[in-house]
């Protein structure tokens, strides 16, 4: 009995090798007749699984910046806090993504491909002042919705198979997020930006306005 | 300083694995809600370290450089049937525990002028317990799927153990 399970398991692995999964099924005697219920088309997927990646590429790049804003000669921490939660939150919408696809059916084999943390290698250091980070996150905010919006005319333009429902979860729940959250971050940027107006017209810094207004950032009282 | 760089970029790879892990089981025909649930779990944990240990990198006066660690192998399939994947789980975490050794034992080099006690406190006090527990956890995962493969309906036992998964 012994060797029948050890050769099972052996089977097994040499089909995964092949990335076989079907074969490893019928190991285990479960066998998953597929009920042809899926529709969502190729084209649709295939930008969702990259729109994952974007996410994961923006909560790695807002990890650098928070690392860059936690060191000693930064010392910015109200600003090193809010990225390190902007880059958790970006891998909850990489999640949200992930289980919005596995509801629909799919990902049903090779997701291994889906994530690479560091394919965004240039990343991988991040330096700056505050107000250059407030404007990158913009950026990379506004980015990031555009890619939702070009996801969302994909899956609405494929002839004869309009996504409504995915169409509708990514512009009620994603768009809602990302314009609200792009509405805070310009809004923040506006208020440090008139603190060191004076500065930057002597192109000094404005160490006292960053410093304020990170003070404030670490306790959330900016609106 | 270099080893705690590693030992971060480890816990940020090896989130990302358990993340696909979890999401193999999640899929309609795999169906496992408790196996979905312990990785997305062990995935979350590491996500929460990797932020930690990156702001004691920069606590103690380090640089954060964010890239694949050249030690560790990345994994190809994420995939697996359910025993392999604790397995697996636990190789990934017995992995992890070495590297957090690794950090330790260059803090503790006494002689070498590189003594740093506040390191070495560091990856015991908050790493070392963790390890232990998780390792022990997915061992006695895989002895009891072990031993309830080899004797029962495979197709039931994992049926049930994906239960008792989701209720841990």
């Amino acid at each position: 009995m012994k060797a029948i399970l050890t050769a099972t398991l052996l089977l097994c692995t040499f089909a995964l090798g092949k990335n076989d999964q079907l074969k490893c099924s019928g190991q285990e005697q479960v066998i998953v007749t597929d009920p042809n219920w899926t529709d969502m088309s190729k084209n649709c997927t295939t930008k969702m699984k990259d729109q994952i990646q974007r996410e994961i590429n923006a909560a790695m790049q807002y990890l650098a910046m928070g690392a860059h804003f936690s060191r000693d000669v930064v010392n910015r921490p109200g600003f090193a806090k809010m990225f390190f939660e902007a880059a958790s939150e970006e891998r909850q919408h990489a999640i949200k993504l992930i289980s919005y696809l596995l509801m629909r059916g799919e990902l049903i084999s090779e997701v291994s491909h889906m994530i690479r943390p560091y394919s965004n290698v240039k990343k991988n250091h991040w330096s700056g002042n505050g107000a250059e980070a407030l404007k990158a996150a913009l950026e990379l905010e506004a980015f990031v919705t555009k890619s939702i919006k070009n996801v969302i005319k994909v899956c609405e333009e494929e002839p004869k198979n309009n996504d409504y429902h995915l169409v509708d979860y990514l512009t009620g729940e994603f768009l809602e997020e990302q314009y609200k959250g792009q509405r805070d971050l310009a809004g923040k940027f506006s208020t440090l930006s008139k603190l060191l107006e004076k500065y930057e017209r002597n192109e000094k810094h404005g160490a006292l306005g960053e410093f304020l207004f990170d003070k404030k950032l670490l306790k959330g009282e900016l609106l | 300083m270099k080893h705690l760089v590693d030992y971060a970029n480890s816990h940020i790879v090896r989130s990302f694995d358990y993340l696909l892990m979890s999401t193999h089981y999640g899929n309609y025909q795999k169906n496992r809600a408790g196996f979905e649930k312990l990785f997305r779990g062990l995935s979350d944990s590491k996500w929460d370290e990797a932020i930690d240990i990156i702001k004691h990198v920069t606590k103690r006066g380090g640089t954060m450089k964010f890239e694949h660690p050249k030690s560790l192998k990345a994994s190809t399939t994420h995939e697996f049937q359910e025993i392999q994947s604790v397995a697996k789980a636990l190789d990934m975490e017995k992995e992890l525990a070495l590297k957090g050794f690794d950090v330790h034992r260059e803090a503790s080099q006494r002689s070498n002028n590189k003594h740093d006690p506040e390191i070495s406190s560091y990856i015991e006090k908050e790493f070392v317990h963790g390890h232990a527990h998780t390792i022990r956890k997915l061992a006695g995962y895989v002895s009891d799927l072990n031993s309830m493969l080899r004797e029962s309906d495979r197709a039931l036992s994992l049926f049930l153990f994906d239960e008792y998964l989701q209720k841990e």
